[in-house]
């Protein structure tokens, strides 16, 4: 281990930088001493591990060929140590897909990447890497506190109506118009607060709730959403279906019947299923999804392309319309790996005659290359995050505003409610 | 082999500006000693593949941080064929890499000296 101690007079932190190349390692910890970093410098494996376990740092740069080890190696003991947060500069002389895919690994490491950097180094991007400031990036993550939910819990929440449902716009990319809207289960228990989707999903999957949670939200997305329907002719509700609800054969006549109900045009609903959920039994998803199509009732197949059998279930199931799923959308752009999925994609939604909405759309950057591989919709935080139903005015100001074709701004949206 | 076939010396010139001119030599010094000891161990007869094509890897990059583009395109042409060229092509191509490392050597060391009047 060798310190090169910052030629500044504050500290702007501890960098520790892994490289078991003695050139790289020395520019790296030289460039780094410039800006104000105490570099502590790892040569192996080995050393940065034992670094890593006893000592704090504020950034790291990771070589990825690390002698007889490497770099992923590096990643998972990262985030056993917990160090989810540490921010990392990936370094390596490797082609660009190996780079990608480790980025993706420690993505899905829920570790904080920063940047990916080539070999040779380019020192420009190197000093911007180092440059972002640490106690920011600390900031950006912090994990939420484990709640103790139980089944018992949430049926109490459910009689209570403590359920409610959010809208989250679908635009035509094209137009920038609002042409219609996924609803989102919502639960604020009165004495926990707001409790994630990702907690009480899977919670009501494995306790039996999810029929009742989803009549709920079906029922109350169709009221929500009945005024823009009625107004806008072509306006959909998009609405997800659980995989425990696809054995159930009386699915497309309980629908019917919320649609009933409601008085809402069947055309206007838009049933989600997830390609897994589709193939678990495809015999019994073919009976339900062709009886709910004979019902003019739409179907998509929801999270395209992350599941083993998405080009079964799109060959054998008659779905309307393809989800390509968020995993391949967000930075698609800067991604060629991914743009090559998502192109795919489409075609394949072309070629089956779908409509093609994209999640995850977030940034201008990738709704322009989205629309430029000719996707139809798109659904993200660029456009609006999922809406409650007091905002159905603003929906509907925004709507007209838009209709010039023109793509509105998140924070427009919000700010046209008044 | 003339001296700009060897080196863009341009590039060792950004990096003296980067890092200032007596860092940046003792890097360039260190490089010279780092990639000494690598060739060494990767001519050991008998040739390892899996070695050749670690330390070609190693010495593709690091040649290319001072500029010596010769020796990082051979290394990176080495580091590609490693595993697949016949013995005696491998024997060849690491003999030609220590070729170019000495032709390099000389001239690297006409870099980190002191220019006249500087």
């Amino acid at each position: 281990m060798r310190i090169i101690s910052r030629s500044t007079i504050e500290s702007i932190g501890r960098l520790l930088v892994i490289d078991d190349d003695l050139v790289q390692r020395t520019v790296i910890g030289k460039i780094s001493a410039r800006l104000g970093y105490d570099a502590v410098i790892a040569s192996s494996f080995e050393i940065a591990s034992g670094l890593l376990q006893r000592e704090p740092f504020d950034m790291m740069t990771l070589d990825l060929s690390l002698g007889e080890h490497d770099g992923v190696e590096l990643l998972r003991l990262v985030a056993d140590c917990g160090l989810h947060a540490l921010p990392i500069v990936i370094i390596s002389g490797c082609e660009g897909r190996v780079m990608n895919s480790t980025r993706r690994v420690a993505e899905g490491l829920n570790l904080s990447v920063i940047a990916c950097l080539g070999k040779p180094l380019n020192l420009d991007s190197l000093r911007e890497a180092l440059r972002t400031r640490p106690d920011c990036r600390l900031a950006a993550r912090k994990s939420a506190p484990a709640l103790d939910i139980t089944a018992q819990r949430m049926a109490a929440g459910l009689a209570r109506g403590e359920f409610s449902v959010e809208l989250q716009p679908q635009i035509e990319l094209a137009t920038g118009r609002v042409v219609g809207a996924e609803a989102l289960a919502r639960w604020h228990a009165a004495d926990i607060g707001v409790v994630s989707p990702a907690i009480f999903i899977p919670l009501a999957e494995q306790n039996g709730l999810m029929t009742e949670l989803t009549d709920r939200v079906l029922d109350e997305a169709l009221v929500q959403s009945r005024r823009l329907i009625e107004r806008h002719a072509g306006f959909t509700i998009a609405v997800n279906i659980s995989g425990s609800l696809m054995a159930d054969l009386t699915l497309p006549e309980r629908i019917e019947e919320s649609l009933r109900k409601t008085g809402v045009a069947p055309h206007a609903l838009i049933v989600e299923i997830t390609e897994t959920t589709a193939m678990a039994d495809v015999d019994r998803a073919m009976d339900i999804l062709v009886r709910l199509r004979l019902k003019n009732i739409g179907a998509a197949i929801d999270d395209f392309g992350t599941g083993y059998s998405s080009l079964t279930a799109l060959a054998r199931l008659p779905f309307s319309e393809l989800k390509i799923d968020q995993s391949f959308v967000k930075g698609c752009e800067a991604d060629d790996d991914m743009m090559k999925i998502v192109d795919a994609s489409i075609g394949l939604a072309r070629a089956f005659s779908m409509k093609v909405v994209a999640e995850g759309i977030d940034t201008p950057e990738t709704r322009a290359r989205l629309l430029f591989a000719g996707c139809d919709i798109g659904q993200g935080y660029l456009f609006a995050p999922s809406l409650p139903i007091d905002h159905e005015q603003n929906w509907l100001s925004y709507r007209d505003l838009s209709g010039v074709g023109r793509l509105a701004p998140a924070d427009q949206l919000t700010r046209s409610a008044g | 082999m003339n001296r700009q076939s060897i080196c863009d010396e341009a590039v060792f010139e950004l990096l003296k500006v980067e890092l200032g001119a007596m860092d940046a030599t003792e890097v360039l010094q260190a490089f010279l000693a780092d990639t000494g000891r690598k060739m060494t161990l990767l001519a050991c007869e008998p040739l390892d593949r899996t070695v050749v094509k670690r330390e070609a890897h190693s010495i593709k990059s690091s040649s290319a941080t001072f500029g010596f583009a010769r020796l990082s395109t051979h290394a990176l042409e080495l580091e590609t064929g490693a595993l697949s060229m016949s013995q005696l092509r491998l024997k060849n191509a690491v003999a030609e890499l220590e070729r170019i490392f000495r032709d390099t050597s000389v001239l690297a060391r006409s870099l980190a000296e002191p220019k006249d009047g500087g």
